[in-house]
Order: structure tokens, then C-alpha cells, then sequence
């Protein structure tokens, strides 16, 4: 058969297009031999012809540029390794909510590990992902592939090269050694960055925050945005470093009474006569710094903390601790958390409040200790572990009110494998236990009848086969 | 680990059980049957009637089980062979490390429950020695006078069955020509409709293969741009006119036939004098599961031979009810099994079903690195599996190293690194793989469209389905 043509293939294929009442004319260039017979037997002939020119003839074009992009960048850490990739993979399916997946990335990461991208990989640009995760964020938004460099490398030449989380771990890092030159660093670029960068770049002054900053956040009360406005402003109330307005002092003060209950301070709020009354109070609390109130009632700051009712009822909490959080020292902070801890019906949301301010030794201290004394639950206790996911040992666990209950329950679920509240529990475990200590766990679960191949276990099992990376392994 | 037959006939729910399970006691239906006593666990694999074996478990201290076929019998017959094999024939089990999926069944299975109570219905007697005893019955020699009756309402069965294609080819091509006549413009807009009612035409006239291709064109068309469609839609017709022409040629070619009407079966495959072996260790590379519209399920499982210097692909095709519910798959991408296939006859050898599985584990030389490079010129590797089997929808190509890249209407394609051949591609890949560097991957070309089954990166081999 001589020469197909492609014109002649589409001018066949015109033809089709909107229907023949009669016969389509060979092409004369084609095999006559072919046309042979009737109408529609020379019909069936050519598209047969065609159909098979189609598979065999015709490459595929494509009439628009292509994008090319350039490849996902690798990450600092090693991946998880080979033989537990499924038992992450199953981890991960547990449960579907974005924070569970992120904690289960971030006890990964704490351990040095980040995930193989075919077993988990970003869909969106969430911030819920451990920072580890930030080249491949970067990617997805577009921007391109950008080398993840050491956190000492912070300069202003290499300002650019860092992504917005690189950097704000580059600050605190910097504060840690050398605030001073963190500070210079923020004073130089900060205004070259959007308002949600500025703030997260911001907070890396609350590490080694002291007076040489005070010029700085004094400057950035003319920050075009009003979160980075606030927080310069509370960081310099931190300081004490602002100006008090005396009417709004007496004003919060009047919703409170002192007094002395066991031949000690007790401060104690008035209960509002109305919503109305409750939200100023409130925005009041926002806007005074702690000392300045605790000035307005007369005693120490450390006093008002250690005064105040840990009462759950009370709705005056809330601000307090919020208002602790905002502006009190780094000691008091302490103090109320403890304080949190150590009563029997606190309110386990005040701790998470206070999170940010607390040290990650402080927090590890807290979990402990309120595993053995209070009824927080083992979800509180994750979010205050988290990022230093992983840390606990286990006989801190089997020695614990948690635990006891969880046996309770336990033994009287019908089934086990459906019981939510278990399998959150587990799943809480599998994040905040230590490796090495795992085994003991999973003895107490067999004794308490648990099948140890249980795919509700595997983030139990993941955990206790997870060491972390040490530095040789790098 | 303690078995004996009396449990065997106490688990049994009733006597047909047994007699079922006794006709399943060759070893030549069992590619592979394993043991571990530290676990008291028994496992193998029973060929059914599909290219996938199904996969059968037994706990010998708990009596627990476990089958991935669609009988709604506790235990199944493959349970009870199994087991019955176990007891008499233990040596020929082999002590294997427990795999994957029978420890995934273990981790599921409750713990702390009593063992598996044999059946303490008083139904008919159950007896594996009269099982047994019925089976030789069946399988003395009958009458010759029988055999040669049988013979004759055979030769007639196919001589009508061969009428009736020939007279749904015909219904067949005359359709083809409406469709050109009436316009593909009017035919793309009711293509559902028109491909339903000469597939039901198909199905009269014994033709169930050919029918499932055109209950499937309309979804096959589903997303396509109209020029593509009017593409596919030509390009299929030029396969069903070869199909159908080549049936009209040589009714007895089996290639055509199976893709006319049915496959010769299993055992009818095994007894060819011509058959078609190939020994070694293959990787599963891809499992496609598709819910067609006839309401059978299409279970197509790749794979590829490792050592080979070219590349030797084969197919496990499985069709079962979707009515049956969702069956797990019996292999999973990535699985590498030592094992001997045997092809379907034809000029194209691609579709198999497993012979024997060997015990020996492929060695990790082998395993990890794979040794074929990957095509430079795929359109023309594909041009020459077609050309033997040019009805064929999709077949399988290795792509040599490229990239994967997109256009600004949302396209994705592959393109080889010396920017020569650029493939577009059915479905966006997962989004970290754009810009990254394909070493080389496998994937099915359908004459427009690749759909990528795996890859392989710098960060090891990604499987797709």
C-alpha cells in the first residue's frame, strides 16, 4: 500500500464527522485494490485503515508549552526507614484529621525522620505541618525549589535563601547565643517581609528577650499591620516598658476584691451583671500588663499568681491566663502552670494556653507530673509535649491515673477495636511514649488482652521501632 | 501443630463441602502451600478458575481461617483442603517465614476468643472418607458410548455457537457503518445508549468479550477533548473490524476467540502440547481493579520478569460478580514471587496465569535494582507488540529516563530527556513527582495516553496503583 497521508486521514475523518448519506471516495493515492466491493464495505475498509494509521502513525503533539518545574527539594532528615514505611502508612490512616496526621509528622521529625513522599507529601500549604516539611511547602506554593540551609548560616547575605520557617528557627537559635545579632538581623529585613512573615519573625525576640530590644519593638509601632503592632507592644509590656493608662487599671480593679482567706492573699473576681460587663472586663485584661494590675491590687506579681483561685467555675480564667501570657515574666508563667497542675479541677485548656511561654523542659516536667496527680487527658497531654513528641518514659505511663482509667475502660469495653475513646488513647500513647520503654506497654496490653498484631497498635509499634537518627547516621 | 481429620469433618458445615474440597486435593491447584509451627499457621494459594490464585489461611491451635474466594461457606472448600492436606501430606508444606498478608489477618483476628467450634448442627452426616469415596466414582472412566455423545452435542454446541458470532459480527460491522453514516458527532453524544444496545446484541449472539468492549467505549471516551474522541472512537473500530474480520479468517485462532467470546479455560490451557512457559522472578508492578458495566469486576494484575535482558510482561486477568463484594487483591504492587507462568497462545504473549510458586525467595541482587533500562523510542516499541495483536487496547511499554511536565490548561505528560518523545498522560501523577527525574517507569499506552504504573527515582521505585 503506497503513502497514508495525514491529509488524507482528515479529510476521512471530516467526512465522519457529521455523517456520509454516500460513499466516501478513496484517496487516489491509496491501494485500489483496497476500495474493492461495495459501498459499505469500502467504508468499513477505510476506517479500519485509519483506525490502525491512528495507533501507528500519529504521534502525539501538544499544541501549548510545556512547564517544567523544578524537582521537589530533598529534605535535611533521612526518611523513615524502608521496613517501617507501611506501618506508617498505617499510622497515618488512623485517623484522617489534618492535627493527627501532624502529630504523627511531628513525633516522626522529632525523632529525625521525615516522611517518604510517595507515603505522605503536603496537598496544601497548611501550617499544621512539623517545619521540617517547609522546602516542600515552599515547592507546592510555586516558589520554586529552595536549598534547606543550616540554621548557623543566617546572615544577611543569606537572608533570601531562607524560607520563612528556616528563618524564624535560624532567629531563635541566633537569640539563644548571640541576641544581639538576631536583632540586627530583624532590625535590617524585617520590613522587606508581609505582615504574617513579620509576626512569626517577631516572636523569635521572646527568646532572651531584654532591654536592648526595647528600641526595636518601640520602633514597630509604626508597623503597618496591627498583629506585629500588638505584639511589639506586649513584648515591651513584658519589659515594662509602656505607658499604663491609670483610669483602665482602676477600672479592671473594680472587678475584683482581695482579701485574706487562711491568713493568706486571696484575690477573687466579681461576678459581672451582664455579657456586656464580662467582655470589657475581659478587653480590659488584654490591654493592662500583669504587673500593672497586680500593682493596682497591691501585691506582687508572683503573689497574684499564687493567690489567684484555680477554681474551673470561674470565668475569669481564661483572661487571666491569657493576660499572664501576654505580659507576665517567664517565672510566673511557670508558677500558675504549676499551680494548674498541681489543683484537682483545673481547667487542662488554661496549660495549653500558656504553651508557648513554657520552656520544652518545663512542659516534659509538667506532663509528668500530671500524669501521676491530675485528671488531664492524654490529648492535652500530647498537645503540651508536642513538638517534643516521643519523650516520655514509659513507667511514667504505667504508674499514672491515665492509665488506670484506660485499663478500666478497657476491661469493660465489649469491643475493643471499635471503642473511640481507646483508640484516641492509643493513638495519644503511641505519641507520647519513649522508644525503648514500648515493650513494657505492650506486655501490660497483652495481659489486658490485646492482640500485640493489632493495626490499632501500629503507631505504638511504629514509635517502639523508631530510634532517633544520631548524628553518624547523618 | 495438632490437626486431625475428625476436626476437619467437625468444621465442615456439610457433606457437598467436603466433596467439593476432596476435588480440590492435587497438588497441581496449589501453586504454593506453607507452614510455620512456631505460629501453628498453614497457608497456600489454590488456583480457581481466574488467573489470580485465591489466598487461604488455617490456624492450627485456634481454628480460625480465612479465604479471599467469594463462597459464602464457612470454611470453604479451599479451608477444608488445605487442612486436609496439612494432615496427610504435611512434608509437602514448606516451613516459610509468615508473609505480609497472613500476618495482617493475624493482627485482625480478636484474640482471647475461644477456638472455632466445630458445627454442632445435627445435619446430614459429614464424612471425608465418603467424600472421597464419591469423588473416585466420579473420575472412573465412563462410558464410551457416553464420551462420544458428549463429543457430537459438543461439536453441535460449537458449530452454533460459531453461527451465532458470525451473524453478531455482521450486526456488528453493519453498526459500525450507521455510526460513520449517521455522523460521529450524533454518535458521541449518545454513545451510551448505542454501544448498550449492540452489546446486548453481542451477548445473543455469544459474543460476551466482544460486548464488554463496547459497554466500555462510552466511559473510555469520558474526558477527552472532541478531536480525541473522534480518535478513540475510530481507533476502536479499526480493532473491533480486525477482531472481527481475523474471527471470520480463522474461527479457531485462539487470541481472536478470547477476545470474541472466551478464553479456553484454565485446564484446557494447562493440557496445550504448545504451551508457553517462562520460569523466574517476576515483580508485580501494578493492580488494576475496574467495575465494569456488565457488572463484573476486572481484576488485571502486571507484572514483569526481572532478570530479562528485554522485557517479558505478563497479565493475570480476573473477572468476578461485583455482586460477590470487594475482593482483596491476591498480590500487591512492588511484590516480587518466584513462579512459572504459562501464556495464552497467540502472536502476542502477554496474558498468563500462574502455574507453580516456588518457595525460594528472589534473590535481593535481583531484586532491588531494576536491570532493564527503559525505552528511548516507546511509540515504537508499542507499534510492534500492536502490529501482533492489533485489537489490543492498551499495552504495556517502559519509558526511559524523563520528566514529567504540565501545560497551562492542566495537562500532564511525559517527556523523555532529550526532549524527542512527549507522551500525554490519562491522569495527573502525584504532585511530587512533576519536575523530578524519572530514571525509568513502566506504563500502558492505549495508542493516545499513557497511564503510569511505576517509577523509579532517585528515592527508590514509586508504584501507582
Amino acid at each position: 500500500m503506497s503513502g497514508i497521508q495525514i491529509s488524507d486521514i482528515d479529510r476521512a475523518k471530516s467526512s465522519w464527522l457529521m455523517g456520509v448519506s454516500g460513499e466516501i471516495p478513496v484517496p487516489e493515492n491509496w491501494n485500489s485494490d483496497f476500495a474493492g466491493g461495495d459501498a459499505a464495505e469500502s467504508q468499513l475498509r477505510m476506517v479500519t485503515l485509519v483506525g490502525q494509521a491512528l495507533h501507528l502513525m500519529v504521534e502525539p503533539e501538544c499544541n501549548e508549552p510545556f512547564r517544567e518545574r523544578a524537582e521537589a527539594p530533598d529534605l535535611k532528615a533521612p526518611t523513615i526507614p524502608e521496613n517501617l514505611r507501611s506501618e506508617f502508612r498505617r499510622a497515618l490512616q488512623l485517623d484522617k484529621k489534618e492535627h493527627r496526621m501532624a502529630q504523627i509528622l511531628t513525633l516522626v521529625a522529632h525523632r529525625g525522620y521525615v516522611s517518604h513522599p510517595d507515603d505522605w507529601f503536603p496537598s496544601s500549604q497548611s501550617s499544621a505541618w512539623p517545619d521540617i516539611y517547609d522546602p516542600w511547602i515552599h515547592w507546592i506554593a510555586g516558589s520554586g525549589s529552595i536549598q534547606d540551609f543550616n540554621e548557623e548560616e543566617i546572615n544577611s547575605e543569606t537572608w533570601q535563601d531562607f524560607t520563612p520557617a528556616a528563618k524564624a528557627r535560624a532567629l531563635v537559635a541566633l537569640r539563644i547565643n548571640n541576641p544581639d545579632q538576631a536583632l540586627q538581623l530583624l532590625a535590617t529585613h524585617l520590613a522587606g517581609e508581609s505582615a504574617e512573615v513579620r509576626l512569626k519573625l517577631l516572636a523569635a525576640l521572646e527568646t532572651g528577650l531584654n532591654e536592648n530590644d526595647i528600641p526595636f519593638l518601640k520602633s514597630l509601632s509604626g508597623d503597618r499591620s496591627q498583629k506585629v503592632k500588638s505584639q511589639a507592644h506586649f513584648l515591651l509590656a513584658r519589659l515594662g516598658e509602656i505607658e499604663v493608662n491609670a483610669e483602665e487599671v482602676d477600672e479592671l480593679k473594680s472587678f475584683f476584691i482581695k482579701g485574706t482567706l487562711l491568713n493568706k492573699k486571696a484575690v477573687q473576681a466579681l461576678k459581672c451583671k451582664n455579657p456586656a460587663q464580662e467582655r470589657n472586663r475581659n478587653e480590659l485584661m488584654q490591654r493592662i500588663p500583669f504587673k500593672a494590675f497586680a500593682d493596682a491590687l497591691q501585691i506582687s506579681p508572683l503573689e497574684l499568681v499564687q493567690n489567684w483561685p484555680v477554681n474551673n467555675k470561674s470565668k475569669a480564667n481564661v483572661p487571666f491566663t491569657q493576660m499572664l501570657t501576654l505580659t507576665g515574666e517567664d517565672s510566673l508563667i511557670e508558677a500558675w502552670a504549676h499551680r494548674l497542675v498541681d489543683s484537682d479541677d483545673a481547667d487542662e485548656d488554661l496549660l495549653l494556653v500558656l504553651k508557648e511561654r513554657l520552656k520544652p523542659e518545663t512542659r516534659q516536667e509538667l506532663v509528668r507530673k500530671a500524669l501521676r496527680q491530675c485528671h488531664f487527658s492524654s490529648a492535652a497531654l500530647v498537645e503540651l509535649l508536642t513538638p517534643n513528641l516521643g519523650t516520655l518514659p514509659a513507667e511514667e505511663l504505667l504508674k499514672s491515673r491515665v492509665w488506670k482509667e484506660f485499663l478500666k475502660v478497657a476491661a469493660k469495653a465489649e469491643d475493643k477495636w471499635d471503642h473511640p475513646v481507646l483508640r484516641a488513647e492509643l493513638f495519644d500513647f503511641g505519641l507520647l511514649l519513649e522508644h525503648s520503654g514500648i515493650s513494657e506497654i505492650f506486655s501490660a496490653f497483652e495481659k489486658a488482652g490485646w492482640n500485640p498484631h493489632d493495626p490499632g497498635l501500629c503507631l505504638l509499634r511504629l514509635n517502639a521501632n523508631l530510634p532517633s537518627v544520631t548524628v553518624t547516621d547523618l | 501443630m495438632s490437626l486431625d481429620l475428625k476436626t476437619i469433618e467437625a468444621l465442615a458445615s456439610d457433606q457437598p463441602s467436603l466433596k467439593a474440597a476432596s476435588k480440590l486435593m492435587k497438588s497441581s491447584k496449589w501453586p504454593g502451600r506453607f507452614k510455620n509451627a512456631e505460629n501453628s499457621i498453614v497457608w497456600g494459594e489454590c488456583q480457581g478458575s481466574g488467573s489470580n490464585p485465591y489466598r487461604v489461611i488455617f490456624d492450627c491451635e485456634e481454628h480460625g481461617y480465612k479465604c479471599t474466594c467469594p463462597s459464602r461457606k464457612f470454611p470453604c472448600k479451599h479451608v477444608i483442603a488445605l487442612m486436609w492436606m496439612f494432615v496427610e501430606t504435611e512434608p509437602d508444606f514448606n516451613t516459610a517465614e509468615i508473609p505480609d498478608w497472613v500476618r495482617e489477618w493475624q493482627g485482625r483476628r480478636k484474640r482471647g476468643k475461644s477456638p472455632t467450634q466445630p458445627s454442632e448442627t445435627k445435619s446430614a452426616h459429614k464424612d471425608l472418607t465418603g467424600a472421597l469415596a464419591q469423588e473416585l466414582e466420579n473420575t472412573t472412566a465412563p462410558d464410551p458410548k457416553e464420551i462420544e455423545r458428549r463429543e457430537k452435542a459438543a461439536k453441535t454446541r460449537a458449530e452454533q455457537s460459531h453461527r451465532l458470532i458470525l451473524s453478531g459480527l455482521s450486526e456488528l460491522e453493519g453498526w459500525i457503518n450507521d455510526q460513520l453514516r449517521l455522523g460521529l458527532v450524533n454518535f458521541l453524544k449518545e454513545s451510551r445508549e448505542r454501544c448498550r444496545r449492540i452489546a446486548a446484541r453481542l451477548v445473543d449472539s455469544r459474543a460476551p468479550s466482544l460486548a464488554g468492549r463496547l459497554d466500555e467505549l462510552p466511559a473510555m471516551l469520558v474526558g477527552l477533548k472532541s478531536n480525541e474522541a473522534v480518535d478513540a472512537t475510530l481507533m476502536e473500530f479499526s480493532r473491533l473490524l480486525i477482531l472481527s474480520r481475523s474471527y471470520q479468517t480463522d474461527p479457531q485462532r485462539l487470541d481472536v476467540k478470547a477476545a470474541i467470546s472466551t478464553a479456553i479455560s484454565r485446564e484446557e490451557l494447562l493440557a496445550r502440547t504448545d504451551l508457553q512457559t517462562k520460569e523466574g522472578h517476576w515483580e508485580v508492578f501494578a493492580v488494576q481493579t475496574l467495575t465494569q458495566r456488565d457488572g463484573l469486576v476486572r481484576q488485571s494484575t502486571w507484572l514483569r520478569l526481572l532478570e530479562a535482558e528485554q522485557n517479558v510482561f505478563a497479565l493475570l486477568l480476573d473477572h468476578y460478580p461485583a455482586a460477590t463484594g470487594q475482593r482483596g487483591t491476591s498480590f500487591t504492587p512492588g511484590e516480587q514471587i518466584s513462579a512459572t507462568l504459562a501464556f495464552y497462545p497467540g502472536e502476542l504473549l502477554l496474558r498468563a496465569v500462574i502455574v507453580e510458586r516456588h518457595a525460594d525467595r528472589v534473590p535481593e541482587s535481583v531484586s532491588v535494582e531494576w536491570k532493564n533500562a527503559g525505552s528511548e523510542n516507546p511509540l515504537q516499541d508499542y507499534r510492534q507488540q500492536f502490529v501482533k495483536a492489533p485489537w489490543s487496547h492498551e499495552l504495556p511499554l517502559t519509558l526511559g529516563a524523563g520528566r514529567l511536565v504540565e501545560t497551562d490548561s492542566g495537562q500532564y505528560w511525559w517527556r523523555l530527556e532529550n526532549h524527542k518523545t512527549a507522551l500525554p498522560l490519562v491522569e495527573a501523577p502525584p504532585a511530587y513527582l512533576i519536575g523530578t527525574r524519572l530514571q525509568r517507569s513502566l506504563a500502558l499506552w492505549n495508542g493516545q495516553r499513557a497511564t503510569l504504573l511505576a517509577t523509579q527515582t532517585k528515592r527508590g521505585i514509586t508504584y501507582f496503583t
